[in-house]
């Protein structure tokens, strides 16, 4: 059943339910007393995370008698920065819900401007962040089992083998079995100038996101321990097995990603060490390089506190809550109505 | 060389893989939040029939398939190849027995059917969902025998056998669902 362009797209009734939840969870974290903040959407740079491409704009502050300009602003991919220099500033735990931006991500769970609720807890371990996580989630979506397993875990439960120590050609062999993956051999490089060789962390990602978690539909699953490969933001520790991994977590329902949560880098050399090679990547990628955000790399060698922060994506849990697979059915106008 | 990128996916492409002629039936972004973006994709080989499931990695690019289709008429078999000709530019093209294969039962001369061509020879051939067919052979029919619901072979005129309900002849005409291969009904023409 679909709607005229003009209409919305979600129903009144699936409004009036999102606009509850939205209600639910700014209960949730006043009875917390986290504190609710607002930060920007548009800013002088971004985050140089290489798979993130953000949306930009031309000068938006400047003289409005100069038709365009050479300066370029970033709409948003996250919350993040803002937040971080928030809590460099003192400001405790704290939370945000508002709009978040990503080029080129649409699909029937992807839209490129979706609502994010992003929180940080000051000390907080990553796993009592994700017990948080669990509670939150329950409260909105009511009662739900949520397992919890590690990454290595789930890889050799599905694939049989250890993700931490697995060889390429170990991991090509079963990308090629399960998800019909092979590099190209004679083809030119893409339009976008793309290699075709791939990381040991592609590797892990394509069979993790395209064979491990459509397995996992009709589970709800916190996975933690990523590879160190993956740490993104996170903290780099050791596991009992003595092997590196990041001290991050991610949330699945039906094998759809709902949260990605880190306990948070604060070392400020690391971070910038980080940066300068996902700039690297981005090159390697074809991709601009981005303008290390110094505010933040500032706001870090003041000191981040201990903490640890998670985003989860709203318009997924809507989605849930009204047992859709489409993200159109709770968005008033995706992208193609607007 | 024309080529594609994943970005351009989308059902009813027509895209080399394998050294075959695809179309891409299904074709779904996955892209994790922080991870490399993957195009899940189904494809049916336009040659075998077969629907082979592969991943692709968001930014590659794969060969363009010269695939096109066009309305022909069939003319006649000589045994080996079938006989097909443009009804516009009267261009003829054969086909054989690889290419013609199960739908040559339901061909039927002067007929309009659509050929895959594939970098200029035809690939496939398609007939119409429902054809009308004479009964060429069949026991005799059990006159006002429209009640008992059984049904007996019939040969029709292009050689495919079909079961039809006891009451039908030799020499009338028959309606066959071509997907199926049931029999539909008398034609409408008959």
């Amino acid at each position: 059943m679909s709607t005229p362009d003009w209409q919305s797209s979600a129903s009144i009734d699936s409004l009036k339910k999102y606009a509850r939840m939205l209600q639910s969870i700014r209960v949730f974290f006043q009875q917390r007393d986290v504190l609710e903040v607002t930060v920007p959407c548009i800013a002088s740079t971004s985050s140089p995370a290489p798979h993130l491409d953000s949306i930009t704009v031309n000068a938006p502050f400047l003289d409005v008698s100069k038709a365009s300009s050479d300066a370029e602003f970033y709409l948003q991919t996250s919350p993040e920065f803002f937040m971080k220099r928030l809590l460099c500033s003192g400001s405790g735990s704290i939370y945000r819900m508002g709009p978040a931006f990503r080029r080129g991500e649409i699909s029937s769970r992807h839209n490129p401007e979706f609502t994010m609720l992003e929180w940080y807890r000051t000390d907080w371990h990553y796993h009592q962040l994700m017990d948080e996580v669990a509670e939150l989630v329950v409260s909105l979506l009511g009662e739900l089992e949520i397992e919890r397993l590690t990454y290595s875990a789930l890889f050799q439960k599905y694939v049989g083998i250890d993700p931490h120590c697995a060889t390429i050609d170990e991991l090509a062999a079963i990308a090629w079995e399960t998800v019909g993956y092979q590099p190209p051999k004679t083809m030119p490089r893409a339009a976008d100038n793309q290699p075709a060789v791939l990381a040991k962390d592609e590797w892990l990602e394509l069979i993790f996101s395209g064979y491990i978690l459509p397995k996992t539909s009709g589970r709800s699953i916190l996975v933690f321990e990523f590879p160190a490969g993956q740490a993104e933001l996170a903290e780099i520790m050791i596991n009992k097995q003595g092997q590196k991994v990041a001290s991050r977590f991610e949330l699945y329902v039906n094998g759809i990603e709902l949260a990605n949560g880190y306990q948070e880098l604060t070392d400020s050399r690391e971070l910038h060490q980080r940066f300068e090679l996902w700039n690297i990547e981005r090159r390697r990628l074809g991709k601009p390089v981005i303008e290390l955000d110094k505010n933040l790399l500032d706001a870090q060698s003041h000191g981040l506190p201990r903490c640890s922060g998670v985003a989860l994506g709203i318009d997924r849990v809507a989605m849930c809550l009204l047992e859709t697979t489409e993200i159109r059915d709770i968005l008033a106008f995706p992208v193609d109505r607007v | 060389m024309a080529t594609y990128s994943t970005s351009e996916f989308k059902n009813g492409l027509k895209v080399m893989l394998e050294g075959d002629p695809c179309s891409i039936v299904v074709n779904e972004l996955v892209k994790p939040g922080k991870g490399q973006a993957f195009n899940r994709v189904k494809l049916r080989n336009l040659r075998t029939g077969r629907v082979w499931e592969r991943t692709f990695k968001s930014g590659e690019s794969i060969e363009a398939a010269d695939v096109h289709e066009q309305d022909m008429q069939y003319l006649y078999t000589d045994g080996e190849y079938w006989h097909f000709m443009d009804p516009e530019s009267y261009e003829q093209y054969a086909a054989d027995k690889t290419v013609v294969d199960e739908t040559a039962q339901w061909l039927k001369e002067q007929d309009t059917c659509v050929v895959t061509f594939w970098d200029g020879a035809p690939l496939s051939i398609a007939v119409a969902n429902f054809v009308d067919l004479e009964i060429t052979q069949t026991d005799p029919g059990l006159k006002g025998d429209t009640a008992s619901g059984g049904s007996k072979p019939a040969t029709l005129s292009t050689g495919a056998v079909v079961k039809v309900p006891l009451f039908l002849c030799e020499g009338e005409v028959i309606r066959i669902d071509t997907r199926t291969g049931e029999y539909q009904g008398r034609s409408k023409g008959s």
